[in-house]
Order: C-alpha cells, then structure tokens, then sequence
C-alpha cells in the first residue's frame, strides 16, 4: 500500500506543478459546455431537458483529452523503463496513475458540473444526483481511458486514434450517467441506474488496470 | 488447434479446404438468393419488404460471429503467440466491419417503409452501430504503429477489452432503447415462418462460407508476405 | 498489494549469494532475430562489459534481462535476497523535469525502499549539493546524467544494468562513475555495462554481441 501512495504522491506533485493542465481540462469543459446554448438557442425547457446529456459529452471528452500525456510524459523521458523495472508491480503503478489522474481531472469536472448545470437552466435539484453520478461514473472513464491511452502509446496520429479506441467503450456510462440524473430530475428513484453505474466501476476497476499494464509492456518493448 | 499454429502446416490445410469452401459458398448463394428474394412467401404484414431480412439476418449474425473469432484469435495470440491465429483475427476485422455495415445498410433500407424514415435508434440497429465503430478502432490501432507486431498486440488486446465490453453495451443501449421510445416496430418482432427458414438457412451459410474462403485467401497471403519479408531481413544481415 | 519492507542493502550484500543466470538466450526485434545462443553466468562481485558494433543487441540484451522486453527463447534466472533485483539505467534518465534533484531523487528511495540516509549519501558520492533545488529542466546534459545514476547509489539493487553510463559524462564524473561501481562490485553486487567507452573501472567478463549474431539460414526459413 505504501508504494501506491509514493506512486500516487508523485503524480500529484507532478501535477501541481503542471496546475496549468487541470486548469485547461476545467477551462475545456466550460467553454464546450457553454457552446450548447449558441448552438442550440438558449429556451429553457430545451436546454433543461438535455442539459445532462450535454454535461456527461462534454465530461467524457475533456476526461479523454486529459488522458493523451497520462502515460506518454513517462515514456518520452524514460521514467516508464524505470518504474517498470522497479520493484513496484506493473498493475500497481498504472493504478497508482488512474487514480492521481482522476483526482485531477475528474475530481475537478465534479465539482465544476452543478455551476455549468445553472447556465443550462437545469433544476437546482439536479445538482446532487449529477455529482454523485459524475462521482461514480468519472472514476470509470479514466480507468477504461488509461487502457486505451496504454494501447496507443507509441502510435502514429495518437489525438485522433484515441477518440476513436476509447468512445465506443464510454458508451454505457454515457447511458446510465445521463439515466441516473434525468430519472431523479423526474422525481423518480434512480438508486438502481446509480448501482449499475457503481457495478460499471466495480468490473474496470478489476480488468482495467490488468489491460492497461498489459499494454504498456507491449509498448515499451 | 495448436498444431496449426505451424504456418506452413496452416497453408496446406488452407489449399485444401479453399477450394471446396468456395464451390459450396457459390451453390449456397445460387439456390438462396432466387429463393430468398423471388420464390419465398411475401409476409402478410411487410410484403416484400421481408426480403431484405434473407441479407439482414445473415450479416449481422456475422457481424457478431466475426468479432467472436477476431477476439478468440487475439487471445491464442497473446497467450501462445501463435502467428496464425494473429493472422485470423486480423483479416476478420474488415471482413466483420464489412458485415456489420451491410446490416446496418439493409436495416436502413428496411426502416425506409416500415418506419417512414431509414434510421430509428432501434436497440439491436444501435447495437450494430456501436460494433462496427468497435471494429473501426481496432482496425485503426492495429495499422497506426511503425512496428507491425507493436500494432498486432495492441489490437489484440483491444479485442478482448471490445468482447468484455460488447454485453456490457448492448446490456446498456437496450435499457436506453426501452426508457426513450417502446418500439411498435422493433426489428425483432417478425415471426418466422417455417417456409422462410430454408432460404435463411441458405444465406446463413453462404455468408458463412464466403467468410472462411475470404480469411483463408488474406491468411495465406500474410503468411507468404511474412515468409518473404524474413527472407529479405535475412539477406540485409 | 504488499508493503515492502525497510531494509538496509548494500553494507549486508555479501550475506547472501546473488546470482544472474543466462542461458541459451535470444532476441528479437522489428521481425529480425537479434542475436542468439547466449549463455552466461554472474555471481557475487563480477561484473561483465558488454560490447560489439551498432545494432549488435547491447541495448537489447540489457533490455531483455531487466524484464522489458521478451525473449524468444531461453531463460533469465536472477537470485536475490533484495526487494529490488535490479537497478536499469538507459539512454534517458527518467528525471521529471518539473520536480527537482532532491524530490526526484527521494521518490526513487522512497520507491526503492532504500535506508534514511540513502539520498544524502548518494548525493554526496554523485556531488549534487549545488543543484539539488534546481528543477531537473534547468539541468545541462551532464548534470542530468549524473543526477540520474545517483539512483544507483540509493544502494538498493544487487544487480545493475547500465547502458551507455558514461555518455555526456567529463572525466571527473567518468571516475565517479567508477568508483560506485568499484564498490557496489567489492560489495557483492553484480554489475553490467553496455559501453563503447573503456571504463576506468575494468569488468571481471566481457561479452561481444558479435559473437552472438543470428546466422543467416539458408534460404527463407520456413519454420518461423
């Protein structure tokens, strides 16, 4: 356990000094969100309706985006050699990143989601059921995430590959992140959608890390 | 199984079984097609529209049945690196999208006259949809790295993530289909006729058949590719 | 996942017997075979320089035996009574540029499990004072270097593969260099070096990839 926290920490530090990246991934949610409005006309009962539609998008992407250095900064500088070869499991390490990536980016896209669900007109009673579903479902993005920035390192055109490996898999978060919030906005019990949401992390959490590090050997031979 | 893991042994038995495979493929679709799209009985609700089900049905069986075989090879591959099981599940992949997508065009075709418009976001259509892009990306990864094998291992694994996820999305996007519109036409809904499952029958087997002369054709040609690309390493050392 | 341990290396290596056992090894890479028939045996104290032209394999070789790359056949036997079996060092240094010599310094001892005093003894025998607070960045080339083998001198690992160690490195530092390998040698640790340099410091085995280069067949093989 001690060596995930090193792990972890390290990542962290890394990540106060480059606060820049955090605050790009936040500033890139904004400011898509905010799109929406121009693009499809600020009526109130439009924008309520697919307001969790268009935060849980945007969440993914900015969450996809983040992940493109996730790994790849450990590699350019071999640093990914040399945790490799240290006595810290493979499995270990890439979980220790996961988890300093998503207290970065998707922490912080939590957070932000209430403030950005009051400019889409949504109901103030939407803000919880949004962050507990962004607070189960975020952590599952940047599991699969790192397994498709693992697959990937390495690759030619690696920003639009990754769209295109990853997005189809973030599908059903998708689903059941934007179900669990609509069906509570409509005064309905979603306990059972944020459940499947939690079983969603429960399975990447178990097989993501295994894939990710399967992958990264793969990618440093 | 394990024994042709042996290229060569692989392309003996290949010659063999390709010609035969292509004989019975091309009398498949002599007898299916005119049966399946002129001599089979009309539907007593869709007319004739049933017929695009004879091409329908097949390719999206096949679509399926295509990432099954793509993400068993990429698994022999991982595990016991058996270059001809690699070689499988690759030229499956394009074969599978090429499927899928004629499931997808079909059922567009379909929809024009059952649903007045040729795409709803029908469960099982919504499903293919997300398949083919599965085969979009896997296809993608595999070709995008300088080193072939770098490519090779990483679609493999991408192919397993793909099959663990596949019931998780069609679990999802049913779930998603039954809360946003219940169907009255779903593609689903069509009883079968015990006169419609000869033709079916028929077509499922010549697009089986043309599956495995079409893996057969692009392994042999990898495996020749190979051995030549071997050969000219050897001689610049 | 298991915490590990405090132990104190280096001074108790002669404890117990260390070991790197290679036998019938090869490798390949881009479709090519690298080399192969390799076989070879280190034990406590010996070191062994690795060398041959460009693209004979060293880098591969030392890749192979730290577990990043896989071998096509043959086997890898490493004994030792460490948590940490081997200490690789590559072309690059692995410092986090936005982290300074100190933090990257004490996260590879903290990660290593190394003694409380690890960093500041490694410190001294690479000669960091000057530029522990600076951003690894802002180092020169030379700098870099030696702040990233001073993760050698955490004392940890029994088993160190270095390649091309002394690249960018002065004379001064070259000695440095050295004399940490003298002495994790006289230790008890087994040392590798893939170099075209000759080190001050002379490997009690040498090994030339030449030697070992896969043979031409005749005629495409047809059994890959």
């Amino acid at each position: 356990m001690n060596t995930f926290f090193i792990l972890v920490g390290r990542d962290l530090r890394l990540s106060v000094r480059h606060r820049a990246d955090t605050v790009m991934v936040a500033g890139f949610f904004a400011i898509t969100v905010i799109l929406f409005p121009f693009g499809i006309g600020p009526e109130p009962g439009i924008l309520e309706r697919v307001g969790a539609g268009i935060i849980w998008v945007t969440a993914l992407l900015a969450s996809l985006l983040s992940l493109d250095h996730l790994f790849s900064d450990d590699e350019q500088d071999g640093a990914l050699d040399l945790l490799l070869t240290s006595p810290a499991a493979p499995t270990l390490v890439v979980a220790a990143k996961i988890v300093a990536h998503w207290l970065t980016t998707g922490l912080p896209l939590t957070l932000l989601a209430p403030i950005l669900g009051v400019t889409l007109q949504m109901p103030v009673g939407s803000a919880a059921p949004m962050m507990t579903a962004l607070l189960i479902g975020t952590p599952t993005l940047s599991l699969i995430g790192a397994v498709g920035a693992a697959l990937t390192l390495g690759a030619r055109r690696r920003g639009i590959l990754m769209p295109l490996v990853v997005l189809p898999l973030y599908i059903p978060i998708l689903i059941f992140g934007v179900g669990a919030i609509d069906t509570t906005s409509m005064g309905f019990d979603a306990g059972g959608l944020f459940t499947v949401l939690g079983g969603f992390l429960l399975i990447a959490a178990a097989l993501c890390p295994w894939a990710a590090a399967a992958a990264l050997k793969i990618a440093s031979e | 199984m394990h024994a042709l893991a042996n290229p060569t042994r692989f392309l003996k038995l290949a010659a063999t079984i390709q010609p035969w495979a292509a004989g019975l493929c091309i009398l498949c679709f002599l007898f299916g097609l005119p049966i399946a799209l002129l001599f089979s009985p009309p539907d007593y609700q869709q007319g004739d529209t049933v017929r695009i089900m004879y091409i329908h049905v097949p390719a999206a069986w096949m679509g399926l049945f295509c990432y099954g075989v793509m993400a068993a090879g990429s698994a022999s591959y991982l595990i016991w690196r058996h270059p001809v099981a690699n070689m499988i599940a690759k030229s499956s992949a394009p074969i599978g999208a090429m499927f899928t997508a004629l499931c997808l065009l079909t059922g567009m075709l379909w929809g024009q006259p059952m649903w007045g418009t040729p795409w709803v976001w029908d469960a099982r259509l919504t499903s293919m949809l997300v398949l083919f892009f599965l085969y979009l990306g896997y296809i993608a990864l595999g070709g995008a790295f300088d080193s072939p094998e770098q490519g090779d291992k990483a679609a493999a694994i991408l192919a397993l993530v793909g099959s663990v996820n596949l019931p998780i999305i069609k679990f999802s996007v049913d779930w998603w289909n039954s809360l946003h519109q219940p169907s009255i036409f779903s593609m689903a809904g069509i009883s079968v006729d015990a006169a419609m499952l000869p033709p079916l029958f028929l077509m499922v087997g010549a697009f089986q058949l043309y599956y495995v002369v079409v893996v057969l054709m692009s392994v042999r040609a990898q495996v020749l590719t190979a051995k030549i690309r071997a050969a000219k390493l050897m001689r610049t050392t | 996942m298991t915490g590990f341990a405090m132990v104190p290396a280096m001074s108790n290596q002669t404890q117990s017997s260390v070991t790197l056992n290679v036998s019938n090894l090869s490798a390949r890479r881009g479709g090519r075979t690298i080399f192969e028939g390799l076989s070879f045996e280190l034990q406590n104290g010996q070191s062994m320089a690795v060398v041959g032209p460009n693209g004979s394999g060293k880098s591969t070789l030392l890749r192979v035996l730290a577990g990043l790359l896989r071998s096509e056949t043959g086997t890898v036997q490493i004994n030792s009574y460490n948590t940490q079996d081997i200490c690789f060092s590559g072309h690059r240094d692995g410092l986090k540029g936005a982290l300074t010599v100190h933090e990257n310094l004490t996260f590879w001892a903290n990660l290593y499990s190394a003694a409380e005093n690890a960093v500041e003894t490694a410190i001294s025998l690479m000669a960091l004072e000057a530029v522990l607070d600076m951003p690894a960045d802002m180092l020169s080339a030379g700098w870099r270097r030696r702040a990233g083998l001073a993760r050698l001198a955490l004392g940890t690992a029994s088993i160190w593969m270095l390649d091309e160690p002394y690249t960018a490195l002065d004379t001064e530092n070259v000695t440095r260099i050295d004399n940490l390998l003298s002495a994790h040698v006289e230790s008890g640790g087994i040392a590798l070096l893939a170099t075209h340099q000759a080190p001050g410091f002379t490997p009690t085995q040498r090994i030339d990839m030449a030697n070992y280069r896969a043979k031409a067949p005749e005629g495409p093989e047809m059994d890959w």
